[in-house]
């Protein structure tokens, strides 16, 4: 199995597009560890992301990264992630109930912090992740080398 | 302040990557933001520090080892890296030299981080943003720069090193003014004594337009230009071992030769502390924008010795805390 872990939090969109190219977007697989990896404790307990297993390995998944193959924004700037997945379809084919507290900030101490939020662990099979998967919304640019 | 800790035993965020998207979570901080990693894992991921909320009250985003978290790396072959020893930082790829790019103009401190296979893009929009500190970054040639900067990010005491033959043009670890200033200090660039470098462009600065550039206290050894001619950089203080810099430096020191300097500038053993007696030690100028100690911690002396590492106080040789070589210890706290 591999452990997706996704960003299931909204945020508004940026003006500039060369910011917004880097920013996450809900249902943006922000890494994705191997069997059992522990994802960190804010992780488990921030209502900012979804814990997903998955059927094979972590270097199956190396698309929904912008590992390989970067792509290049106008700014010579990789995006930051390629894949987006439907996380609302996800999570109502998988019957995991969405994360009440998704856009949620907390002050403590005087600085922001996620707010906690248990998040359970589900598996999904390859037709979910399949079904939820969008496609690149750009072209796969050539690798530029200078 | 805010510190969370990042690595692969029960931290608070197991990769660099979900430390971002917290803070991207959590919007604009108005006081640090501190990410530290613990040598669990190899952190094999192309991180882009893009689309961060700037902090607000003077507050920045930090990435550094935490306390007594080595930065470590084998002596005999520095291209293998042991994930037993240290926190470091490579391309997953290795191919593609991007694991680390900033592009917002958002004040951002990397440091006592290893970057390898690849390299550091640090780009504001004109406002002071990035330093980079006592950082060790590694780059196979002929890969995209080493290390480029836009607009008032600053290189200070960090080791840069290529570590594959040249060839072609490829832009080596140019510092790149283009819309405001971009600075190297105490630096030391360097390709091995035993590695070759390609036809072009295989200088450290290049200063596409505007103005600002300021290279100071930096070290440029077994490279084929310092910078190109057409481009003037403010520079002093600086080292060179080719028979001139581009433009006339009356400070600096040029036909340094890489043996009386460096310990042991080869591929096969490779070790850029100074040398005792070396012409670069006291050859430099104290200078209030650089930090206090050098890339290993060690306060500088005034003046102090060009490039990232100090040299050996009153002619002696370097404490044997640093006989393990430049690639193997960065053994100190988190902060100086």
């Amino acid at each position: 199995m591999a452990r997706f872990i996704i960003f299931d939090r909204e945020t508004p969109p940026h003006p500039d597009p060369v910011e917004e190219a880097g920013r996450f977007l809900r249902g943006m697989v922000v890494s994705v560890l191997e069997d059992g990896a522990h994802p960190g404790t804010d992780v488990l307990k921030s209502g900012w992301f979804r814990i997903i297993d998955v059927p094979g390995k972590a270097i199956d998944y190396r698309e929904f990264t912008a590992a390989a193959p970067a792509t290049m924004n106008d700014k010579d700037i990789p995006r930051c992630r390629q894949r987006v997945l439907d996380v609302v379809a996800l999570e109502r084919t998988l019957g995991v109930a969405p994360l009440v507290a998704m856009s949620a900030v907390e002050i403590k101490d005087g600085a922001k912090v996620a707010a906690k939020q248990d998040v359970p662990i589900v598996v999904a099979t390859e037709e979910h992740i399949h079904a939820a998967k969008s496609e690149p919304d750009y072209p796969q640019d050539p690798m530029i080398l200078s | 302040m805010t510190t969370k800790t990042i690595g692969t035993a029960s931290r608070d965020y197991a990769t660099i990557t979900l430390w971002l998207a917290y803070l991207q979570g959590i919007g604009a901080p108005s006081a640090d933001e501190i990410g530290e990693l613990y040598n669990d894992s190899e952190f094999a991921e192309e991180v882009v520090f893009s689309s961060l909320p700037t902090p607000t009250g003077g507050a920045k985003y930090i990435l550094r080892p935490a306390t007594g978290q080595a930065m470590m790396d084998s002596t005999a072959n520095p291209a293998t890296y042991d994930q037993t020893k240290g926190v470091a930082w490579k391309d997953a790829s290795g191919y593609f030299p991007v694991p680390c790019s900033q592009t917002s103009a958002v004040p951002f401190l990397f440091e006592r981080l290893q970057i390898k296979s690849g390299r550091v893009t640090v780009d504001g929009a004109g406002a002071a943003n990035t330093d980079v500190h006592r950082c060790l970054l590694q780059c196979p040639s002929p890969l995209p720069s080493n290390a480029s900067t836009n607009a008032d990010a600053v290189f200070r005491n960090c080791i840069f090193v290529w570590t594959t033959d040249g060839s072609g043009n490829p832009n080596q670890g140019h510092i790149a003014s283009v819309f405001d200033s971009a600075q190297a200090y105490a630096c030391t660039f360097a390709r091995y004594s035993d590695k070759t470098a390609g036809t072009g462009n295989n200088g450290v600065v290049k200063q596409y337009s505007g103005t600002g550039t300021n290279i100071k206290n930096s070290i440029f050894a077994n490279l084929s230009a310092c910078w190109p001619a057409a481009f003037t950089p403010t520079h002093s203080y600086n080292a060179t071992d080719l028979s001139a810099f581009p433009q006339a430096e009356a400070t600096g020191l040029t036909s340094i030769v890489l043996t009386d300097t460096f310990e042991s500038p080869s591929s096969s053993s490779p070790d850029f502390r100074v040398k005792s007696g070396a012409s670069v030690i006291g050859a430099g100028v104290a200078d209030a924008t650089n930090y206090p100690v050098d890339f290993y911690g060690t306060t500088r002396a005034n003046p102090p010795t060009i490039g990232a590492i100090e040299g050996p106080a009153g002619g002696g040789s370097q404490p044997i805390i640093k006989r393990f070589g430049v690639f193997q210890a960065i053994n100190r706290a988190a902060s100086f």
